[in-house]
């Protein structure tokens, strides 16, 4: 009995472990303004491979605007990684992305709390 | 007994029909906050079907060793060794014959967007994956930001 639940906890150890591989990693241009960094984060686990759509990747602009209501996000370095457990029944396919807020500067906003277009675009 | 068969058959037409979405590359741009009063969502769709040789093979030779039939399982045995030799290296995706299918997607974005500009771009590569016959896309969705409705 011992035995066994040695046995049972090894494998809730083990299958707790992961190994975490990048499939890719991308970044944009850095802003300037560094001070307001943002983190977002997109996971989905898949069990044996039954996997039916993607569209989890396709909220990351939405969760990044709300991290950042009011500003641009600049600097976004997109985490493109996958994480096998144990035997690899389970995986999860994980994005993270970490990027800036640049707030449009009082001064040189303009009315509808857009930006110029030479700031806009990060020139 | 028949109603197992039957369950059986069912789940093994989804398990083909639906196919496994595979992800391999997801890909953010910044999000500005352009001059411009009507936001618009874009969404375009670039895709070639393809066939796995390598599925293919292993396919052909255990068919030829199920049912005894030699010339089947060289044509096994041939496209494993094509495969071997030309068809090594890193790849994302199932090889396809070319990428004539991704090369227009610039075109497409600027003709969803006349007159405005592309921010908040996702970029998704994916595959659909059925058996021996897979589907290699590209999904790009934005926001096109100009001052009219169109």
């Amino acid at each position: 009995m011992v035995k066994r639940l040695h046995f049972i906890w090894f494998g809730l150890v083990l299958s707790s472990l992961g190994c975490t591989f990048a499939r890719s990693i991308s970044q944009t241009n850095l802003p300037q303004d560094r001070r307001h960094p943002i983190k977002v984060v997109n996971e989905k686990l898949i069990f044996l491979g039954f996997n039916f759509d993607n569209d989890q990747a396709f909220k990351l602009p939405e969760k990044l605007r709300n991290a950042c209501p009011k500003g641009a996000v600049q600097g976004v370095l997109t985490k493109d990684l996958i994480t096998m457990y144990f035997l690899f029944f389970v995986w999860a396919e994980v994005t993270r992305v970490e990027a800036y807020c640049v707030n449009p500067p009082k001064n040189i906003a303009q009315e509808d709390g857009s930006l110029p277009d030479e700031l806009a675009t990060g020139l | 007994m028949r109603i197992r068969l039957i369950f059986l058959i069912l789940l093994s037409l989804n398990a083909v029909l639906s196919g496994c979405a595979v992800l391999h590359k997801v890909q953010l741009s910044d999000l500005n906050r352009p001059k411009g009063k009507v936001r618009k969502k874009v969404s375009i769709k670039a895709s070639e079907t393809t066939v796995s040789l390598r599925e293919l093979g292993d396919l052909t030779r255990a068919a030829g060793q199920t049912f005894k039939s030699r010339g089947a399982e060289n044509t096994g045995k041939l496209l494993q060794a094509y495969t071997t030799f030309f068809q090594m290296g890193p790849t994302t995706g199932t090889p396809v014959f070319n990428e004539l299918y991704a090369r227009d997607i610039p075109q497409r974005l600027a003709s969803e967007c006349k007159n405005g500009t592309l921010t908040d771009i996702i970029s998704v590569r994916e595959s659909r994956e059925y058996p021996v016959v897979k589907g290699e896309v590209v999904r790009i969705d934005a926001v096109c930001v100009t001052n009219r409705a169109r």
